[in-house]
């Protein structure tokens, strides 16, 4: 009996492009699979490289760390000379030079008075105590020290006769000391 | 043929779980163990480059040192690293007699539980008390002497009187200075 297709225009043999989409298929996955392998392969290598990087960076730095505490030893006289010198320009921004207070009062006091007693602290607290023959000496007295720039608070505490065995004006005088002229 | 259609099918879906798989196990693992890698080896590179600096720096800091033996050697004179009583007494001695100024005491007034109470590199200072006489002349220069002294030294008090064959009698307070 003839086969009649009453079907011809509507079917058709769908068979080898499925073949050929099963096969394209395939070959992409398989390519894309050969990829990933790859991939992995290269990112295996890359790991155990950095590792082996690692490891070896992890060595060097522990090496230079033991160089690095084998010298601390080496370092405390080091520190100490640092701290020497910087706890001395501390101390030679504050230390007192009590010859220029000498000097200032040499030049500023009048030449008939004499002293017999001073006093003098680091605060710039001076207390005089000394003789002149009268009040006009005294007056000089005061009159130099107070136009000294480097004297303030000039102050006349007391004056009277000397009771000793030199006769004239015994007197105490304070007075404070700039503190530039100390610590110059 | 529909034998050959499901063995192709079995085969595409197999191919596709197998690279779902190396792709998941495989490519994406490794990419999270190099990633994780990768960081810490920054961290080691860093960690060596700072290691390196500071090693760089220390050994710039000892050659320094080093160089300034005569510095080093001022400095301990000026601020030694004990009290080192006997040579300040000996300098005070030698600079008197250099002066003319007589010395009749010498009085340590130092609290030793300052020393005790500070901490490393620490300045401690010591306070001595000392008596002597001689001319004006004498006292300024032994008092220009002390100041000038290698030792710090500074005079905090002084207090003098005339006596009656005209000589200075002082009284003076001085500080000198150790580092702990």
């Amino acid at each position: 009996m003839q086969e009649i297709n009453l079907l011809k225009s509507q079917l058709k043999d769908t068979t080898h492009l499925w073949q050929t989409r099963a096969r394209i298929m395939t070959m992409a996955l398989t390519f894309l699979l050969i990829l990933e392998l790859g991939g992995s392969g290269i990112l295996y290598v890359l790991s155990k490289s950095t590792q082996s990087k690692i490891t070896a960076g992890l060595a060097d730095n522990q090496q230079t760390q033991n160089r690095i505490n084998e010298q601390e030893s080496q370092l405390t006289p080091a520190k100490a000379f640092q701290a020497q010198t910087q706890n001395l320009g501390n101390l030679l921004g504050l230390h007192i030079y009590w010859s220029n207070f000498f000097e200032e009062l040499s030049a500023r006091t009048f030449n008939k008075a004499s002293f017999q007693n001073i006093s003098a602290d680091q605060s710039g607290s001076i207390h005089l105590e000394g003789l002149v023959k009268n009040y006009s000496e005294l007056g000089k007295l005061l009159l130099g020290l107070s136009t000294s720039s480097q004297f303030e608070e000039v102050k006349l505490l007391s004056s009277s006769p000397s009771t000793g065995e030199i006769s004239g004006l015994s007197f105490s005088i304070d007075l404070k000391v700039k503190k530039a002229l100390l610590y110059k | 043929m529909q034998k050959d259609f499901k063995t192709q099918s079995m085969a595409v879906s197999l191919l596709t779980l197998v690279c779902i798989l190396a792709g998941y196990f495989g490519v994406y693992k490794f990419w999270e163990k190099y990633s994780i890698a990768a960081a810490q080896q920054k961290v080691v590179i860093r960690d060596g480059q700072t290691l390196a600096a500071a090693q760089t720096e220390l050994n710039q800091f000892l050659d320094q040192f080093e160089s300034l033996e005569k510095e080093t050697e001022i400095a301990r004179k000026a601020l030694p690293t004990n009290e080192e009583l006997a040579v300040l007494l000996a300098s005070i001695d030698e600079l008197s007699k250099l002066s003319g100024f007589a010395i009749s005491t010498i009085n340590q007034n130092s609290n030793p539980d300052v020393a005790k109470a500070v901490t490393q590199f620490s300045v401690i200072p010591m306070d001595l008390q000392i008596s002597g006489s001689g001319s004006y002349f004498s006292f300024k220069d032994f008092l220009r002497r002390l100041e000038s002294h290698l030792r710090l030294i500074d005079v905090s008090n002084i207090n003098f009187r005339v006596d009656e064959v005209e000589n200075l009698q002082v009284e003076m307070r001085v500080r000198t200075y150790y580092q702990k």
